[in-house]
């Protein structure tokens, strides 16, 4: 190898050694920032899409489901209503408690596909009034949403 | 956190690996080291794991402990009979040109310390739950903790119009390794489920590790390269937070096929190659036109080193992935699980928005600057050693792109954002590896059609 070949050889492994440096400043930057949020996770307050294990919206979420799961026979079809929130919210907070519930089928009050199959619905943080809760006798109230049975002719 | 459900989860891999070694006869060539063994292995676990669900659940047969051990002991049994009488004839396995570097050692070094470190960090941070990836509690976990409940790949609630939104038509692979690992650990404990996502971390490092020294990279280069993909691939794992997502499974997939694909075509590659795809397949939708392509790539490999077109080496490399793929096909389609989002016409006017989220997503920040990495196939198709592997990865790539042109989505902007660099995580660790052996390796060590520097890493007395 000629000179310039040695110098060039060298140089691409001075970059190589630069990038490996490069990824492990950012592993640490990313570590560091992941505990942060981590040690501030009692704050945590995001809207369902960011919504994180062991943070609080989710473990509000999952007293209401424990308190619920006691009163719903297991596989039944349960709708999950947010009333107030936005459709998009509403679309996240159905998701999270599906995982929460698996045992229970589990959809969105107002999702047209599943209209007329809820045997029991729980209206998270408010209660479900006008139209909503037509043909439907409340049933409990779990810790931070309610509990409805459908009304069956 | 449950001790006892973490070690499950760690034995469940390890138990998967010695059953994917009892194909050692077929699956491992020379060239291969012993941690590219463990990953081929492992991969082939699960692979036979998948059939094996997917035939029960054909059969109707609950999924339980002692049903899976029986399972595995008769195909473990079965393998070692067609083994041994496989290993009395002549030798499985194809001689091995050595090249200048086979004196070199591939021991462990500094490289292979920061690559350790870094997947503990990633392990620990995943354990916590807090870097669990959405995509865990919206579909994957929820499944798996689903089929954990009902012993089976539950169709007739996929088929529940209402779940759209849990992408039912998703090939299964996924959850049910979480499943089997909730049945093991005797309920569905979180943290296990996120120590998969450490585990495959830890395959995928092993596989780049191997991918640099087969491609003849001297120990710089393979410590340097080994020690980036792991850095960066954790420090992506943690700022993107992707504990759970099914992404590790594919760039898996492509860092695996790295090896195989590096080697001149041969009858173990096309095993290797084969096993992988079917990994793919099964593990998520993409990953069904990746082994299509993986699958051709190494036919037409074939078939150009050969100059002739035979069956064996087809049948070799397309069985398996065949297997996971019709099965899933069959499957999805009785059951009506295809979403009209899997189909639309091709609408270029897409273009301006899809190329914003993309010019936006590769500056995202969890990626440090690493992202464009996944387009570097585009230069590696110039060289002959990597243009195999550069072509199943720009087909991959025009894939999704063809996907953000044809989905019938709405806000393609969005779209693109929310998937483009976890995509590229599929891409960016192998994408490092070839072009560092392209790049680095010494010019005189770059014969086409030759191992390209590797090493025998064993020889057929120690795969006997």
């Amino acid at each position: 190898m000629n000179q310039q070949g040695k110098i060039g050889a060298m140089l691409k492994r001075f970059l190589l050694g630069l990038l490996v440096l490069w990824s492990g400043a950012s592993l640490l930057a990313e570590a560091r920032r992941a505990v942060t949020s981590w040690d501030a996770r009692a704050g945590w307050d995001a809207w369902p899409g960011g919504w994180r294990l062991g943070t609080p919206p989710v473990a509000r979420l999952e007293a209401c489901l424990t308190g619920a799961r006691r009163l719903l026979p297991a596989g039944t079809a349960v709708a999950f209503a947010a009333p107030g929130e936005s459709a998009e919210s509403t679309l996240f907070q159905v998701r999270w408690a599906a995982y929460l519930m698996p045992e229970q089928n589990v959809f969105g009050h107002s999702e047209s596909t599943a209209a007329g199959m809820a045997r029991y619905v729980i209206s998270w943080r408010k209660p479900l009034a006008g139209p909503a809760a037509a043909k439907l006798r409340p049933v409990g109230q779990p810790p931070g949403c309610f509990l409805y049975q459908a009304i069956r002719p | 956190m449950s001790l006892w459900a973490l070690g499950a989860a760690a034995a469940f891999f390890v138990l998967l690996g010695l059953l994917g070694s009892r194909f050692a006869a077929w699956l491992a060539s020379p060239a291969d080291g012993a941690l590219y063994r463990c990953v081929l292995y492992t991969i082939t676990g699960i692979v036979i794991l998948h059939l094996v669900l997917t035939v029960l659940d054909f059969a109707g047969v609950r999924w339980s402990v002692p049903v899976l051990a029986v399972a595995a002991a008769v195909i473990a049994g079965i393998a070692g009979i067609i083994g041994a009488n496989r290993q009395g004839g002549s030798s499985p396995l194809p001689a091995v040109q050595t090249r200048p570097y086979a004196k070199q050692s591939s021991g462990p070094a500094w490289g292979d310390a920061l690559a350790i470190f870094a997947v503990i960090v990633f392990a620990v941070f995943a354990v916590t739950g807090w870097i669990t990836m959405p995509d865990f509690v919206y579909h994957w976990g929820f499944k798996g903790h689903r089929f954990y409940l009902t012993r089976e790949v539950d169709y007739s609630f996929l088929g529940n119009r209402w779940n759209w939104a849990i992408h039912p038509e998703y090939p299964n692979l996924v959850p049910e390794l979480f499943a089997v690992t909730a049945l093991l650990a005797r309920g569905f404990d979180m943290p296990a489920m996120m120590l998969e996502a450490a585990v495959l971390f830890a395959l995928l490092v092993a596989a780049c590790r191997e991918g640099l020294r087969q491609g003849g990279a001297d120990r710089f280069i393979q410590q340097a390269g080994t020690a980036l993909v792991a850095l960066s691939s954790a420090a992506f794992g943690i700022g993107y937070i992707m504990a759970g997502a099914a992404d590790w499974h594919l760039a898996l997939v492509f860092a695996a096929a790295v090896p195989p694909l590096l080697r001149p075509p041969d009858r173990t590659g096309d095993l290797q190659i084969g096993v992988i795809a079917a990994f793919a397949a099964g593990s998520k939708i993409e990953g069904v036109p990746l082994a299509a392509l993986l699958v051709a790539v190494q036919i037409v490999r074939r078939v150009w080193a050969e100059r002739r077109l035979t069956l064996k080496p087809a049948v070799t490399t397309g069985l398996l992935p065949a297997a996971v793929v019709l099965a899933w096909l069959a499957r999805v389609t009785h059951h009506h699980l295809f979403q009209t989002l899997e189909s639309g016409a091709f609408e270029l006017a897409r273009a301006r928005e899809i190329f914003a989220g993309v010019g936006e997503a590769l500056q995202n920040p969890a990626w440090h600057g690493l992202l464009p990495v996944m387009f570097l196939p585009l230069l590696l198709l110039f060289q002959r050693r990597t243009r195999a592997f550069a072509a199943v990865a720009i087909l991959e790539l025009v894939f999704y792109f063809y996907v953000y042109f044809t989905s019938p989505v709405g806000d393609y902007h969005y779209f693109v954002l929310s998937n483009f660099p976890r995509l590229g995580f599929q891409l960016v660790p192998a994408c490092i590896v070839t072009a560092l052996v392209v790049w680095f390796a010494p010019k005189s060590e770059r014969p086409a059609g030759t191992l390209g520097g590797c090493p025998p890493a064993a020889t057929d007395h120690e795969l006997a």
